[in-house]
């Protein structure tokens, strides 16, 4: 998602920065650290959790800019950094080298021959942009001429701009090749190319010879290198192979830093007696956070720092948003003041909602006689019920039984207001956060703080733009029987589910709000629950990543924060239920009419309605 | 490779002269033989493809039986089957005697892959005969889109016909061809994320009401994009339209890899291809809802635009 496109702030997206600039605004999150250790790493997160600006922060330039930032910490990888990047139009171009030509090694070669070159050009940049004369052109160099002659490119001029143009003349010879193979194959039935020698010559060939010979100039040492590759989930899929096979090599001078999605499907490669091993081979670095706690500092810091740049003062976040909208002063700590905000809120629940004043019945709890609540448990109790009970305050609404069941239409509401609820629903994802503030700041015309009403605005529009863009994002849409089942339909579904029975349904002790995909759940839902994942719309929830051969099945998701505001739902993870259930609503026909009979019982039972 | 000079022509001007091929498509649309009934071309060989898939439709059956009458050979084909379409036409070349080749192409019911497909075929033909090409598109009535968002089934070049290969080093140009259905392009802008987007509308287009469902329906698109990278084009004047695309075009290719993903009107579509043609680096891009779209009977008002497509004897790349 790229949220705040719409104001004057530049873009957030890192890949369209180059590396000193996400360098001079970079916040470190403590995964950074992590993905600095001298391992193999594979990087897992949904789009917009930092991926490519964490790769990014590992070359040169980055981490100079980064240094004479404010926001610099003392982390210094050991090891200097190649940065290859990748986007759906690079993979589209891959994909469209043809894989069926006759002979069948043909496409595999010109697709191989490009990555590679990809992969080369990628390491004369790292070389230029550690080197202070590196981007002259006519500098010729000993470094460069060795890698002309270790690369084959004998032609090319011995500088990093030489080396550079004659990788390009190369890539262009590759679609050369790959026009004649179709003309041929068109006319002959089969290609009969000449291949020229460096389209057998693999990147992982390549680049250690290079690596040597950049190594051996710098005086013979036995420096490490790390190659980073981004996205991995839309590379070709022999690509995907081979560098996560990669993950078991030995050479002790490179280093493999994986971005992938978090249901990145690792196919054999992680999987059998001699794959890689996590722990043993290679660390998992997540980037996404089961609940809001997790990632609550490091949005902090991300927030104290947009605001800072803004305003041109330092800015405490709490200080300029203020307390988040579900936190209200009065349970806990000893505080039993009847005219606490908490207090008042449960009286107000308790008037409009016989399940809550049962349910405080059971527990020995009476709104009007705070005093008497005594007990750690009864404490834990109402901070328990509190989110709820703050939920339907604001959605349920007033008046007899019948109608306290309706869920109001409020929007705009301030329970999404203040600064950890800001933080819980950008669910630890920078871009999302950058965006949300930028957003209020083109709002907010005092500094120092940014009112309610503008947060509450902002949330609920950005929540709203994210629902929507998730129902236009390409293949979100599958066949079910003779039915297309659209992404945002399952989500609607799910948060429908939760909602409905957080608001409308007798009061919950023990509410769900996540769900696991059982195995009674259809395929072609499980890749729209891949899709979702990879997009941040559902976020994986188990405490452990181990890298899976087949489906999220048996896994658990929730929905996330950003989509709260949209289905009026609490910034917590709940207990889960399965998927099937959730998707009632979705089933096809009489199912759906013999399952909606099943919900109204659930939800009223005798006695409410 | 040969590169087409372009020139707008007049209907009622090009239905007075005689083709050596007309070419055209069936399909469920109402509008599908209007170009080849009013052509009434009794000299030259008449092709029609028709569609493998929606071949029991009643409106399909009954166009059938028009080209039929009309005498045109029926060429079956899948939608996305660019090969089948361009070699159809190219047999057909090689069997004209004629030194040029008059040849309409009716691209009103045709899909993207077999319009762009036969273009590409003819800048690719290697004898030194010159190709005199009309391209055709009969105007439909307006018809409302539909409410609900769909997504893109159908994403990226069509295999085959794209000849970029860029390394992924500079930024990414996004130019879309806007439609009126309900946030497709959004859809499009989030999963290739560019540097730049530009949005091409037409207005004025056939018909205005069409132009204010592309603004609202493009209405979070366009919040997103600054106001002067959006560009409208008047819809029937084409070659003022190519002249549009091009300028930029020649621009954006010098500092970014462009995409070009032409979702409106077909004549952008084929302006599109046209671009491609000259510029390879270009990636022309299909996006579609793929069978999800409801079928719409498209019944032709009787305007037609069309644009003559010289291509000389030699190679003019």
């Amino acid at each position: 998602m790229t949220l705040g496109l719409e104001t004057p702030f530049p873009s957030f997206n890192a890949r369209q920065l180059t590396a000193s600039e996400v360098g001079a605004t970079f916040v470190a999150p403590a995964q950074f650290r992590e993905l600095c250790q001298t391992e193999h790493t594979l990087l897992l997160g949904p789009r917009g959790s930092g991926k490519t600006t964490l790769l990014k922060m590992l070359t040169a330039p980055a981490l100079r800019t980064w240094r004479m930032s404010p926001y610099a910490e003392d982390i210094q990888p050991a090891f200097r950094s190649i940065y290859v990047p990748a986007d759906v139009l690079w993979a589209s171009q891959l994909e469209d080298l043809p894989s069926d030509l006759e002979p069948a090694t043909i496409g595999r070669v010109l697709s191989e021959a490009a990555v590679g070159t990809n992969v080369l050009y990628a390491f004369i940049q790292a070389l230029e942009d550690s080197s202070a004369r590196g981007h002259e052109p006519s500098v010729p160099s000993a470094v460069a001429a060795d890698l002309a002659g270790a690369w084959g490119l004998t032609d090319a001029y011995p500088s990093y701009y030489g080396l550079r143009l004659a990788l390009r003349s190369r890539l262009a010879a590759v679609r050369a090749l790959t026009n004649e193979a179709l003309v041929q194959a068109k006319q002959f039935g089969q290609a009969h190319i000449e291949i020229p020698a460096f389209a057998y010559q693999g990147f992982l060939d390549s680049l250690p010879l290079g690596i040597e010979v950049v190594n051996e100039h710098d005086g013979g040492n036995s420096a490490k290198w790390a190659l980073c590759f981004d996205e991995l989930e839309i590379s070709p899929t022999w690509l995907q192979h081979r560098l996560l096979t990669a993950l078991r090599s030995t050479d002790q001078r490179l280093l493999y830093k994986l971005s992938a999605s978090p249901l990145q499907n690792p196919g054999s490669a992680l999987h059998g007696p001699v794959a890689a091993q996590e722990g043993q081979d290679y660390r998992v670095v997540r980037l996404w956070y089961s609940g809001s706690a997790e990632s609550r500092e490091f949005s902090r810091r991300l927030a104290g720092s947009r605001l800072s740049k803004a305003w041109g003062v330092a800015v405490d976040p709490r200080r300029a948003l203020g307390a988040s909208g579900f936190t209200v002063d009065g349970v806990g700590e000893n505080s039993y003041d009847p005219d606490a905000p908490f207090w008042l809120e449960l009286k107000r629940g308790a008037a409009n909602d016989s399940s809550l004043r049962r349910l405080l019945k059971e527990w020995g709890v009476s709104a009007a006689s705070p005093e008497k609540v005594k007990g750690e448990q009864r404490d834990q109790f109402l901070r328990k019920i509190k989110p709820i009970l703050l939920l339907r305050n604001e959605f349920r609404v007033a008046g007899p039984e019948y109608q306290r069941r309706r869920v109001r239409t409020r929007k705009r509401s301030q329970l999404y207001s203040g600064a950890e609820a800001l933080y819980a629903i950008s669910d630890g994802n920078p871009r999302w956060l950058i965006g949300l503030l930028a957003d209020m700041l083109a709002r907010t015309k005092r500094r120092g703080r940014i009112t309610r009403n503008v947060q509450s605005d902002v949330i609920w529009q950005s929540s709203q733009r994210f629902r929507a863009l998730l129902g236009a994002l390409p293949r979100s849409s599958v066949n079910v029987g003779d039915k297309s089942l659209a992404l945002v339909a399952i989500l609607d579904a799910v948060g429908k589910y939760f909602s409905d029975r957080m608001i409308r349904g007798p009061f919950p002790l023990d509410p769900v709000g996540s769900f696991i995909v059982d195995s009674h759940t259809d395929m072609s839902v499980v890749h729209l629950v891949e899709l979702a994942v990879g997009q941040g719309a559902l976020v994986y929830v188990d405490s452990e990543w181990r890298p899976s051969p087949k489906t999220p099945r048996g896994k658990r998701f929730r929905l996330s924060f950003m989509l709260a505001p949209h289905y009026k739902l609490p910034l917590r993870l709940y207990d889960a239920v399965s998927l099937s259930e959730c998707l009632h609503d979705v089933a096809p026909g009489r199912r759906r009419a013999a399952l909606a009979k099943v919900r109204q019982a659930e939800l009223f039972p005798s006695g409410e309605e | 490779m040969r590169l087409p000079r372009l020139a707008q022509s007049r209907f009622d001007v090009e239905r007075a002269g005689e083709f050596d091929i007309v070419v055209a498509a069936s399909g469920y649309e109402e509008r599908a033989p209007f170009v080849s009934e009013a052509l009434h071309n009794t000299e030259g060989e008449g092709l029609v493809f028709g569609f493998d898939e929606s071949n029991d439709h009643p409106r399909r059956v009954h166009n059938d039986q028009v080209f039929a009458a009309l005498g045109y050979r029926m060429v079956s084909c899948s939608g996305n089957d660019h090969e089948s379409t361009a070699a159809a036409v190219s047999d057909a070349i090689a069997r004209c005697p004629n030194d040029p080749v008059r040849i309409a192409i009716d691209i009103t019911s045709m899909t993207r892959a077999w319009y762009w497909g036969i273009a590409k075929m003819l800048s690719e033909v290697t004898s030194d005969i010159s190709l005199d090409v009309t391209y055709f598109y009969s105007i439909a009535e307006y018809e409302a889109p539909t409410n609900e968002a769909e997504p893109a089934m159908v994403i990226g070049p069509i295999r085959g016909l794209s000849a970029g290969l860029e390394l992924p080093t500079s930024p990414i140009s996004l130019c879309i061809g806007l439609g009126y259905d309900r946030d497709l392009a959004l859809g499009l802008l989030e999963y290739i994320e560019p540097s730049e987007t530009w949005l091409y509308y037409a207005s004025p287009a056939t018909d205005d009401q069409y132009v204010r469902d592309v603004r609202r329906n493009n209405k979070q698109l366009f919040s997103r994009v600054p106001a002067e990278n959006v560009i409208r084009y008047p819809v029937k004047d084409l070659l003022h339209t190519y002249a549009q695309m091009e300028s930029l075009a020649s621009l954006l290719v010098r500092i970014s890899r462009v995409i070009l993903a032409p979702m409106g009107p077909k004549p952008f579509g084929l302006l599109s291809f046209f671009l491609t043609l000259k510029y390879p680096e270009i990636d022309a891009w299909r996006v579609s809802t793929g069978n999800l779209r409801a079928q719409k009977l498209r019944r032709p008002t009787g305007e037609v635009l069309s644009l003559r497509a010289v291509y000389s004897g030699q190679d003019t790349r």
